[in-house]
């Protein structure tokens, strides 16, 4: 895989980011909702830190703002990282599986 | 004091880029989410990592569009061809005459500003100015491939750069193109390219042309 951007302790936040906009571009409180219902508590300080190094890393990127709200979309990069993380967790998804003998 | 208040109240302990950056929209979402002690954790940790390692996300090319983005290009190349170690207002208003298929273009020649009038203006503005050695990379000449030769803009094109995306958001357009690169021009004003233009053309005139009727 090429170099893969680095985001620490963002990773998780960030792989929930880029999943709630996936389908479409989303503003923060959006993305919190969402990925609530998935599973990831984001407190304001993660979702703001986790936008603000993928915003850096060209993975999304701003649209103009709405009222108080800034949508963000991802960019071209950020569908083919995110497609790379998901590849990757599957796999480790499927080997743990696997190990515990849950048929998939 | 409530304790939604005392999470609202820790947003100040974030830098102040930050809080022209995120800050209204972090106050509405505070304003809608419960405010557990969970949360308060979250944005009193938000505060330290955005002091230490968050930096303000808007460089000058984020939205700029194709178009937008060639421009870029064909100013750092007339900055190239007046021995100019800098890109500033006047390359970038040369540049948006040289992309001559856009809207600023047009607008522009219609009202009679051409490459060679900017050209003269310039040369009573600036001078015949001494060859200068680029400054990024202190070589005689340059290699001819732009892209690659790093650039330095003057603090009057950066500002009309973010101003450009201002007038694109009022404009409703999601990408910069070579119309808001010409407002962003207009709107900073204090650069050589207004100045130029101010003398060649009734300012209020272009921006009619540029914006179409009905907007504010």
């Amino acid at each position: 895989m090429s170099s893969a951007p680095d985001l620490g302790r963002f990773s998780g936040p960030a792989l929930a980011i880029l999943t709630c906009l996936a389908d479409g571009p989303k503003h923060g409180y959006a993305m919190m909702t969402e990925s609530r219902t998935l599973g990831v508590e984001l407190g304001l300080g993660t979702l703001y830190g986790a936008l603000n190094r993928l915003e850096r890393l060209g993975l999304i990127e701003a649209l103009p703002a709405e009222d108080r709200r800034r949508p963000y979309r991802i960019t071209p990069s950020g569908a083919a990282f995110h497609r790379a993380e998901l590849e990757r967790l599957d796999r480790l998804v499927r080997a743990g599986q696997h190990k515990w003998g849950v048929a998939s | 004091m409530t304790r939604r208040r005392l999470v609202t109240l820790a947003l100040a302990l974030y830098p102040p880029w930050w809080r022209r950056h995120y800050g209204a929209e972090a106050t509405a979402i505070l304003e809608e989410t419960p405010p557990t002690a969970r949360a308060f954790v979250d944005v009193l940790r938000g505060a330290v990592d955005a002091w230490r390692s968050q930096r303000p996300p808007r460089h000058p090319f984020a939205r700029f569009g194709d178009e937008a983005r060639r421009i870029v290009v064909l100013a750092q190349k007339e900055a190239h061809e007046l021995d100019h170690g800098y890109v500033g207002t006047e390359h970038i208003l040369l540049a948006l005459l040289a992309a001559a298929e856009t809207d600023a273009a047009r607008a522009l020649t219609e009202l009679g500003v051409s490459p060679e009038t900017v050209r003269a203006r310039l040369r009573d503005i600036v001078g015949q100015g001494v060859p200068l050695r680029c400054a990024p990379c202190s070589r005689k000449s340059c290699p001819p491939d732009l892209p690659k030769w790093s650039m330095r803009l003057t603090p009057r094109a950066k500002r009309g750069f973010a101003l450009s995306c201002r007038a694109a958001d009022r404009l409703g357009a999601t990408d910069v193109d070579a119309t808001h690169l010409l407002m962003g021009l207009l709107d900073e004003g204090g650069g050589v390219g207004a100045v130029i233009l101010a003398a060649l053309v009734d300012p209020a005139q272009l921006r009619g042309r540029l914006e179409p009727p009905g907007q504010p």
